[in-house]
């Protein structure tokens, strides 16, 4: 463990690489956990023990942690890399600890009942987004399959209208399914880059509505040679056409709200309420695609279009509606205690019943509704910062905007909403047997419970932990307690982000972590940390797919 | 007497996952096979389609 200036030059931080390295050896040997399985400080129920003083210290050395010169347990097993299935890879691994055993994958056995679990189904960002290619590429092949080539120019305005309003039918099912919040969709895509998908393929959709809306109305202008109005006029004499428009211009609503200034005047709850017109839109739009040429040709096209929809529909309603009131009337989630940890974090601690059901992974999140006066009407999305243990769970929160300030004011007895859990940056991800945790502010949430429960050999585990200052570190007692019974290195770096000497630059980076780019790296942290940190992994040789990152602020 | 109901066996994971799933994919078969006779709204002449290229404006607004 040590603190690190942002200045190399001042040998006046202590270093406490070399002392934990040497408590690792001594205490960290393989297969000393199995015995014992060490538990964390992690709730007031359980205060921390007192962590070993540090030992005078050499002036800043980096850390080189690898105490065990044969760390891995199979080192006969090939690994496969990152095309291949992961979690086979670390079920060959001899748990080390009841929180390794379950909690880390998702799969293994449910600590203390000896059940198996079975193993979260995830949908791969890759497998998803060839989906959703492939999918446009069916809906342009339907088109294409029953296009007559013409060169009148209604029939060019007509062809192109059709394969841009197919075009964007079929995206804004796209759209919706991202945000349905399916399981299996977010926790192997991940939330953040959902977000990003659906903010950057809603530009494209709204582009396409636009101009499918543009080519039809010259199309038909052509065909009945009249000017535009007089064609607008005529086609919104048909109902459908009248219900396309306003769903286009409930679609549009919602675009036009999540441009950027616009979302920085309006408040979430307003952006959120007319993103639910996306919802109206859809449906209006619904009836015309039906009938469109290229739909209405065959019962059967018209009966799979119709079941594209419904299937959206039903997976919204069902994990957007039934589950969160299913899950909120299961579990009973309460407040326990809030509990400062900085002076603008707080940690808050709940209590529920049948949380296991959750199957919450380190380092995913939940949105959490706390009924209580001016906080009840906003989800909050908040990472768990210690593993789900005696139904109770805990979040620790920074001060970040008017919901989170008010945490402060949580009182004890307040009921809680949680839906979840949400997130991809989870063991499922990694790829190495080295990782490196890397977290940013009020980012170490995740990493905290990555860091107990990854799975890891004594010195393959890395935690740096940077912050503007001393003060602002939080859970600071629990990371070291895990660090010394782990046998991992936990690097504080500290110092204001615009200080000459850059912790995290690449040379800073290797000094620190020996053998980076054999490293699977999780980083979780402040938008603009977490591009620095990339770039700066990425320059030290550590392969961009071995960033696992989640960021939301988007 | 106190009465005792039978203590419901859980299902196993990975059997409530096909029942859910066969469960949603029933649901929305049924929806789909509804809005596809339910919903038919008249529809404007398509030009790129021979049926209305051939035909004169008045059969093709079939309205």
């Amino acid at each position: 463990m040590t603190i690190e200036a942002t200045d190399p030059q001042l040998a006046a931080y202590p270093a406490l690489s070399a002392y934990l390295a040497q408590q690792s050896q001594q205490a960290g040997q393989p297969g000393q956990f199995e015995e014992a399985p060490p538990t964390y400080p992690t709730y007031p129920a359980h205060p921390a023990p007192p962590v070993q003083p540090a030992q005078p210290m050499h002036p800043v050395q980096p850390a080189a942690p690898d105490p065990d010169p044969d760390p891995d347990p199979v080192p006969a097993q090939p690994r496969p890399e990152r095309s291949g299935p992961t979690r086979e890879v670390f079920a060959e691994r001899a748990p080390q600890t009841a929180a390794e055993t379950g909690a880390a994958t998702g799969a293994g056995a449910d600590a203390g009942t000896g059940a198996v679990r079975v193993p979260a189904l995830r949908i791969r960002p890759r497998v998803m987004r060839r989906g959703i290619v492939a999918g446009a590429g069916a809906v342009s092949l339907l088109w294409g399959s029953q296009a007559e080539p013409s060169a009148r120019l209604d029939a060019l305005f007509a062809g192109a209208a059709h394969l841009s309003g197919l075009l964007a039918g079929y995206g804004i099912l796209v759209m919706l399914l991202l945000m349905a919040r399916v399981p299996a969709v977010e926790h192997g895509v991940g939330a953040d880059r959902l977000a990003r998908w659906h903010s950057l393929g809603g530009r494209y959709v709204l582009g396409l509505v636009g101009a499918h809306g543009v080519l039809a109305l010259c199309g038909y202008a052509a065909y009945t040679g009249t000017d535009v109005l007089r064609a607008t006029a005529q086609l919104l004499g048909y109902g459908g056409i009248v219900a396309a428009a306003f769903g286009t211009l409930a679609l549009g609503a919602a675009g036009v709200s999540s441009v950027r200034v616009a979302r920085a005047r309006i408040s979430q709850e307003t952006w959120r309420a007319v993103h639910f017109l996306t919802y109206l839109g859809a449906a209006l739009a619904f009836a015309h695609q039906l009938v469109g040429p290229d739909v209405s040709g065959s019962p059967l096209t018209v009966w799979a279009w119709a079941m594209l929809h419904a299937t959206v529909a039903v997976l919204i309603v069902w994990y957007r509606g039934v589950v969160p009131v299913r899950q909120a009337l299961r579990h009973g989630l309460r407040v326990v205690e809030v509990r400062d940890e900085s002076p603008d974090v707080v940690s808050v601690v709940m209590r529920g019943t049948g949380l296991d059901a959750l199957r919450a992974e380190p380092g995913q999140f939940l949105r959490w509704r706390f009924v209580q006066r001016r906080l009840w009407h906003t989800s909050l999305p908040f990472s768990l910062s210690a593993p789900v243990r005696d139904d109770t769970v805990r979040i620790t929160v920074k001060a970040l905007g008017v919901h989170s300030r008010r945490m402060r004011r949580l009182r004890p007895g307040t009921r809680v909403l949680a839906t979840g859990p949400f997130g991809a940056m989870t063991a499922h991800r990694r790829t190495r047997r080295k990782v490196l945790l890397l977290a940013g502010g009020v980012g170490i949430t995740p990493m905290r419970v990555l860091f107990e429960a990854l799975p890891a050999a004594p010195g393959d585990l890395t935690l740096l932990y940077r912050a503007s200052n001393a003060a602002q570190l939080v859970l600071r007692d629990e990371l070291e307690a895990i660090a010394v019974a782990r046998g991992a290195a936990l690097h504080y770096l500290l110092g204001p982000s615009d200080a000459a000497f850059d912790p995290l630059a690449p040379q800073a980076l290797r000094d620190l972590v020996p053998e980076l780019a054999e490293h699977d790296v999780y980083l979780c942290g402040p938008g603009p940390m977490a591009a620095a940190a990339t770039a700066s992994l990425v320059k030290a040789g550590v392969p961009q797919q071995h960033i696992h990152s989640e960021q939301f602020s988007f | 007497m106190a009465r005792h109901r039978k203590c419901a066996t859980p299902v196993p994971l990975d059997r409530a996952r096909r029942r859910l799933a066969a469960g949603l994919t029933a649901v929305s078969a049924l929806a789909a096979t509804f809005l596809a006779a339910a919903v038919t709204p008249a529809a404007p002449p398509a030009p790129d389609r021979a049926a209305a290229a051939g035909s004169d404006l008045a059969q093709a607004s079939g309205k």
